[in-house]
């Protein structure tokens, strides 16, 4: 039996009664949704699986599919997939209702309960991130912060002085991203380095959590961009690390 | 040589007062995905000029109080181009334009005089 979980290019997968295409779709499951194979694969791509819950055996595409990483990256991760349906795969606006409520939830997870979605000059990706973090849980020692630099500058700053943590930050030649890893940018003007980063906690940035990776990119989700939840995908070199053209400066190595 | 030494004067007088009147104005992100500043910092202490321009050498168009909250938009050295955010108004919505011309009051703060917040 082995742990998998969905990891689709269009964010969920269709589950059948029976191991082929046609009329026998049961069901749908959402990028990062766990499963469990319960035998080995029939035909050039079907894997009988088991849905948390449920008894019975479905097939999923092996293309659909990936091995599940640790349990702390995979409830981050599934925390942002969640937040990303719950804005409605990104139609859902900060300032509109229910959704401005919502990011007061990001808000309140970091002290600042006073602020929601329709107080539109406060970037709240941040407290986005913060609010993901601690849902997922078992992530001791996080900078839960409404400013990014915060937790980037802490991350960097462990790495560097070897000091235990759940991030690690690192220049971006260093490590390719994985899965539940926070990709960190600099906004647009501002001369932000990852030499910078280690010395300064109060700058603007903006980071991303990581929920799949591809040849030629990653696919991630933050808050607060186009004033919703969005996914953002980040090109990769040949090498597999973050390619620099997308102003990113730091990737955030997830220890958990 | 005297009257032209008075003319001298009263054109570096104007031009001083002119140049202490006039303002710099607050350049915003134009991104399509990011917000127009993408940062705020609040006031850390009583009576902080908020000057026309990213010098001492300004006129303050604005004495600001602590807790007061700035969005951080545009920097010329350790000046900060800030837009002063009001209470249930949301000073950068809909801004579209280079330069910040929305309703709320703008300038510029030392950065000693702030603390990062958000963003």
């Amino acid at each position: 039996m082995t742990e998998m979980a969905i990891d689709s290019k269009v964010y969920g997968a269709n589950v059948r009664s029976s191991p082929r295409f046609g009329n026998n779709v049961v069901g749908f499951l959402n990028q990062c949704d766990p499963v469990r194979v319960v035998g080995p694969k029939q035909g050039d791509r079907w894997i009988p699986c088991r849905i948390q819950g449920q008894s019975n055996t479905v097939f999923i595409s092996k293309n659909v599919l990936r091995r599940q990483v640790s349990a702390p990256r995979e409830r981050l991760v599934r925390e942002c997939v969640k937040q990303w349906l719950r804005f409605d795969k990104e139609t859902g606006k900060e300032h509109r209702n229910p959704y401005h409520r919502f990011v007061g939830e990001f808000w309140d997870s970091i002290g600042l309960g006073h602020l929601d979605g329709t107080d539109r000059d406060t970037p709240w990706s941040a407290a986005f991130i913060s609010f993901c973090v601690r849902k997922a849980g078992g992530y001791s020692g996080f900078k839960f912060s409404a400013a990014h630099s915060k937790y980037v500058n802490q991350s960097i700053v462990r790495k560097l002085n070897n000091q235990a943590g759940p991030y690690w930050g690192f220049r971006i030649n260093e490590h390719k991203p994985q899965i539940g890893d926070m990709v960190c940018r600099k906004r647009t003007s501002a001369n932000i380095t990852y030499d910078f980063a280690a010395q300064n906690n109060a700058f603007k940035s903006h980071c991303d959590i990581v929920i799949s990776i591809r040849d030629d990119h990653v696919s991630t989700i933050g808050g607060n961009i186009s004033h919703t939840v969005s996914r953002v995908n980040y090109p990769l070199t040949t090498s597999g690390h973050l390619s620099a053209s997308g102003r990113v400066y730091a990737v955030m190595k997830n220890m958990l | 040589m005297k009257r032209l030494l008075v003319i001298l004067l009263i054109t570096s007088i104007g031009w001083i007062g002119y140049r202490m009147a006039d303002s710099e104005q607050i350049a915003v992100g134009q991104s399509q995905s990011d917000d127009p500043c993408g940062a705020v910092a609040v006031i850390e202490s009583n009576r902080v000029q908020l000057q026309r321009r990213p010098s001492t050498f300004s006129y303050p168009s604005k004495f600001l109080n602590q807790g007061a909250r700035v969005s951080l938009c545009d920097r010329v050295g350790n000046w900060h181009g800030v837009i002063l955010l009001e209470r249930g108004k949301n000073c950068l919505e809909n801004t579209q334009k280079k330069y910040y011309d929305g309703t709320c009051l703008s300038g510029w703060v030392h950065q000693k005089h702030i603390s990062f917040f958000a963003g």
